[in-house]
């Protein structure tokens, strides 16, 4: 017959799905539009610089070195953010830059969480000795200044992209190691791991199967807020010298080549500053959006 | 054995609360736990928590024995020693003729798929990020109970035998009531074709309307699989209508073991008595024997330290002075019938 003789059932049945409530919630979450916004900015420019930006990162041309931004008097159209003291071309080098930002935040978060939530979960759900060891590793990591360790291990390793991944995850698990350590110990005692003991599985299927998926969300808010960190440590690194080296085009790099003409020719250091400005904010606005969304939720189930 | 002090250590042939030795499936002796209490950075042991303390039974082939008790007396404490999600302090638990007290985990997994155990609250003991399917499933997958391709077939018929829908499998726990999620809980269970289920509190957290048929479920089962049941509660009334025999325990131990028929016809514990009494009788007029209610006051001593001689003399109605100084035995008072009481049973001195 007609629709309205529809079974009230099979209205009901019709329930939104995950994907259209997670929508619906992020869409009064605007500022966390705003941040998605520009961290998909920032992955499109990172995938496509080679289209989009106007000039090579690494071409110099000694006779049009500091020009000024379009915007400016005496600037050039075709350099639209000007070019810097060799002359290569401002807005292209930080396109570029956004691919190192972005791999060096990404590998360095995944080389912290395997490392760290491994490490969380047997400490929390051991606990003991295990435990003893690992909370006083933790606590020891954290205790010890980031410059110093990322310092020596740098000098140790010699500066390159794979060592300032490996200095950052190597300093950062701790974060994640406390987190889900403190997480397994509460669900330790939640009936539902009981019940997996007694029907004899194994302690890393319990672990893997039945306590890292009720982790995850705690661990994706953590690491979005990390991935941001982990991109301004980057940058600090490389200001000091101790990571991506020049010529390689990171915000980090150009904000230290840039501070020698910062009187004259702000926009050297202001325009790479802007740039980990945004992508960082971007970054922990998703962040923050996403610990809202995911709370709740938590909460309810 | 360090057990020798306690009155309830008794050798096999005359064990407390035992129906004929022959039939046993699970024969518990002088059970204890004692949780450390530490202290301190170095986690020196201060004091224990002697949740069970020294606790025999017996349950039979095709058995429900009611464990009954206030809440903290340690009677889940028991259920999870039983299955060795607790390491137990001392006492055997033998399990169809094996100590299973003793097993490494790697023996104990064979174990594991004959005793089972149903949880008390259905809202945490089903993990929320997995679907009903996995939830039943993944014991039939990992411990090869059913082949590879029909094991979902198992899980439909693991469903329609607790009364829930097949196309149920798809869903969250989330999406069910809690008597569904106890019925799923049963399921899971039941997947590992298990001799006995102990079941902690199965029916506490449920609405009154929903108990009743849990309980049913779970008797409509027992004959069909020929299963055992420990079943564990704190309402009389529950265990009642399951138990075949009733184990009543206070503070970590038993005080009165009997039949069903004959704890409810004639307690001989005052703590029993008034566990009775508690009961409330949906008639008017009530149970033509009921007297006067008999409360007993204050509340439960502390396991960290418990009261010398008789457990319960701080609270019972009828101490005597010997009831402070000597732990009385549980002693047979008429067939099949135990209480460890120094009034010798007598439920009126």
């Amino acid at each position: 017959m007609s629709d309205f003789t529809a079974p009230y059932s099979e209205i009901e049945e019709r329930a939104p799905s995950t994907l259209n409530r997670v929508l619906k919630k992020m869409w009064h979450l605007r500022m966390g539009v705003l941040g998605g916004f520009l961290i998909l900015c920032l992955i499109l420019i990172a995938l496509f610089c080679p289209y989009l930006a106007p000039h090579d990162p690494y071409k110099q041309d000694i006779t049009q070195r500091l020009l000024k931004p379009a915007f400016m008097e005496g600037g050039r159209a075709q350099y639209p953010l000007g070019t810097d003291h060799l002359g290569r071309d401002l807005l292209s080098r930080i396109m570029y830059g956004t691919r190192v930002s972005l791999v060096v935040g990404l590998a360095a978060v995944i080389l912290m969480l395997v490392v760290g939530v491994s490490l969380g979960l047997i400490s929390g759900y051991l606990g003991g000795k295990v435990d003893a060891i690992i909370s006083f590793l933790v606590n020891s990591m954290m205790g010890f200044p980031f410059i110093l360790f990322a310092m020596s291990l740098v000098a140790v390793l010699g500066a390159s992209l794979q060592n300032i991944i490996i200095a950052l995850g190597v300093t950062g698990w701790p974060v994640f190691t406390r987190v889900v350590r403190i997480e397994t110990m509460k669900l330790r005692e939640r009936e539902f791991v009981l019940a997996a003991k007694s029907l004899a599985f194994s302690t890393r299927r319990i672990l893997v199967h039945h306590i890292l998926p009720n982790l995850l969300p705690a661990i994706l808010v953590l690491a979005t807020v990390e991935v941001a960190r982990a991109i301004i440590r980057e940058s600090l690194l490389s200001f000091l010298g101790l990571g991506i080296q020049p010529p390689t085009p990171s915000w980090g790099v150009m904000l230290a080549e840039g501070r020698n003409y910062m009187l004259l020719q702000w926009w050297l250091a202001a325009f790479p500053g802007l740039a980990i400005f945004l992508s960082a904010l971007g970054i922990n606005l998703l962040g923050d959006a996403l610990r809202d969304l995911v709370d709740p939720y938590l909460r309810k189930s | 054995m360090e057990d020798q002090t306690s009155p309830l250590k008794t050798p096999a042939a005359s064990n407390p609360a035992s129906a004929p030795d022959d039939g046993s499936l699970l024969k518990v002796q002088g059970l204890k736990k004692h949780f450390p209490i530490r202290k301190g950075l170095l986690g020196r042991t201060v004091a224990y928590v002697y949740a069970v303390d020294g606790v025999s039974f017996t349950i039979c082939k095709g058995e429900t024995l009611g464990l009954v008790g206030e809440s903290g007396c340690g009677k889940s404490t028991i259920g999870r020693c039983l299955l060795r999600l607790y390491e137990p302090t001392a006492g055997q638990i033998i399990f169809q003729g094996t100590d299973i007290s003793l097993l490494q985990a790697r023996e104990m997994i064979q174990f594991h798929t004959r005793m089972q155990m149903i949880f008390q609250d259905p809202y945490s003991s089903l993990n929320p990020r997995l679907r009903v399917r996995e939830i039943i499933g993944e014991a039939l997958r990992v411990h090869g109970l059913s082949k590879e391709k029909d094991w979902q077939d198992r899980v439909r018929e693991l469903l329609a035998e607790v009364g829930l829908q097949p196309d149920h499998m798809a869903r969250y726990p989330h999406e069910f009531s809690g008597g569904q999620r106890q019925r799923i809980g049963v399921a899971r269970a039941l997947a590992m074709n298990p001799d006995l289920i102990v079941a902690d509190e199965p029916v506490s957290a449920l609405d009154v309307s929903i108990q009743a048929q849990v309980i049913n479920l779970l008797d409509s089962l027992k004959e069909k699989h020929g299963l055992s049941y420990l079943v564990i509660a704190h309402d009389l009334a529950v265990v009642e209508h399951i138990s075949d025999r009733i184990a009543v325990m206070y503070l970590g131990k038993l005080v009165e073991t009997a039949t069903d028929r004959d704890l409810y016809l004639n307690p001989k514990h005052p703590y029993t008595e008034a566990l009775l009494s508690a009961v409330p009788i949906p008639a008017p007029g009530g149970r033509q024997r009921r007297k006067a209610r008999k409360l007993i006051r204050g509340d439960v001593a502390s396991p960290i330290n418990p009261p010398t001689g008789c457990r319960f003399h701080t609270r019972c109605p009828k101490v005597r002075e010997d009831c402070k100084e000597i732990e009385p035995p549980l002693v047979m008072v008429e067939p099949d019938h135990w209480v460890a009481c120094l009034h010798d049973g007598g439920s009126r001195p």
